[in-house]
């Protein structure tokens, strides 16, 4: 049986960031590093921050923008996601997200509110935007605006990770917002993660318990991020097809892949597909598990059953 | 875990989206709609007024090549690998007994 980790942690970027290290003469080194990571990735890519590079990037649009390192590796992963996915993620939902409602940092959205009055639409869909990743020259369209945040604090997951494991020098696991990412030599006995629907539920919330290796694990929930308008409930998970949220069976879906970036990629697809989703994860061999809205799991890809007895400790 | 009122909310959204795609205009003022649902990978919109957003969306779409598939655009200069696949896992998760300091969950 492993040690249990060093942990450490901290807000940012609206959610909870938790950092464990295998040896704990690591975990300031590594705590040091996601620090950095995480706020690079604010300055850079938060579409609530007037001062960010994305904002700016936005403000552009229909110019042609040289963009820095740190963004065109970010825009490279919401890219990846949309391509891998066939478009189900896709970087230019900003105007939907809005529109329903999700135009701040979400702690300052109002969770009650005046119906709202939107038009039903396809979003204006990645390909739209020019993109040369040899000189990193991007230029939206007149109109389109991006959102990072359906893959960013996914990517920002390995990029801590991969950082603070060289820095610590031991295996290290980081989570941003529940979507986890492992770096490091591989630890005896994994790491072990609860999977529940809201990362931040506290102990007394049962959940099944899983050991990984490595890679990332990320989670996609309808019930987190969510809020009335009107009579209506509405999430944060926008399908592109519609530029409204997904009409979706599943309440959670949780994905393990090679990395952070493309489980999040896969189960915020799981999400948007609905029905569909456990034959395309399955096709993929992406080990995942889905709960239906009414509590009902499905395990696909070899992800354990939550009943099948546990390895031993 | 205790979920009835979360289960609940989310059969309100299925409800209401369902609704929405059958087409129908609020009633007792919930909210209104200005269809163009999807049909296959492509989209349309219909038209009609009675929208207070998504300017940039309509500045920029046009029926029948607003789609997030095959009717996109194409765009000089822009990378496109359509063999992109997702990165399996080197190993399975697998059940574990022990403690866990980490939570997956949504955020």
């Amino acid at each position: 049986m492993s040690a249990e980790p060093a942990a450490g942690g901290f807000r940012a970027l609206g959610t909870s960031v938790t950092v464990l290290a295998d040896q704990p003469a690591g975990l300031p080194f590594a705590l040091a590093a996601v620090r950095e990571v995480v706020e690079e990735v604010d300055r850079t890519c938060s579409r609530f921050r007037e001062d960010s590079e994305l904002a700016a990037v936005v403000r552009s649009a229909g110019t042609p923008v040289s963009i820095s390192p740190v963004l065109a590796d970010a825009w490279s992963a919401a890219i990846r996601a949309a391509e891998a996915t066939d478009g189900l993620v896709d970087p230019t939902v900003a105007s939907a997200v809005r529109a329903w409602g999700y135009d701040r940092d979400f702690a300052a959205v109002p969770p009650t509110g005046p119906p709202l009055h939107v038009r039903v639409k396809a979003v204006p869909g990645w390909r739209t935007v020019a993109w040369d990743p040899t000189t990193r020259t991007v230029t939206l369209p007149r109109g389109v605006e991006l959102d990072l945040g359906a893959t960013a604090k996914a990517w920002a997951a390995d990029r801590a990770a991969a950082r603070a494991a060289d820095r610590a020098g031991c295996p290290v696991l980081v989570s941003l917002g529940g979507d986890l990412a492992i770096a490091g030599p591989v630890r005896p006995g994994g790491w072990d993660v609860r999977i529940v629907d809201d990362h931040a539920a506290g102990p007394d919330v049962d959940g099944p318990v899983v050991a990984v290796d490595a890679g990332g694990v990320a989670t996609s929930s309808t019930t987190v991020r969510r809020w009335h308008r009107g009579e209506v409930l509405v999430h944060h998970v926008i399908d592109p097809r519609t530029g409204a949220p997904a009409q979706t069976c599943w309440r959670t879906v949780t994905v393990a892949a090679g990395t952070c970036a493309d489980a999040n990629a896969a189960s915020t697809a799981a999400i948007v597909l609905g029905h569909e989703a456990p034959a395309w994860l399955a096709a993929r061999r992406l080990p995942a598990r889905l709960v239906d809205v009414d509590g009902a799991v499905r395990t696909v890809a070899g992800w354990p059953g939550d009943d099948r007895p546990g390895v031993a400790a | 875990m205790s979920s009835f009122g979360r289960d609940q909310g989310l059969r309100t959204v299925r409800r209401a989206t369902a609704w929405v795609a059958g087409g129908a205009l609020a009633a007792a003022g919930t909210f209104a709609v200005v269809l163009g649902w999807p049909t296959g990978s492509g989209a349309s919109t219909n038209g009609a007024t009675d929208s207070t957003t998504t300017p940039a969306g309509a500045a920029t779409a046009s029926p029948g090549s607003d789609g997030a598939g095959a009717t996109s655009p194409s765009v000089t200069g822009h990378r496109s690998t359509p063999s992109t696949t997702l990165v399996t896992p080197r190993s399975t998760p697998r059940s574990s007994r022990r403690h866990a300091s980490v939570s997956s969950g949504g955020s």
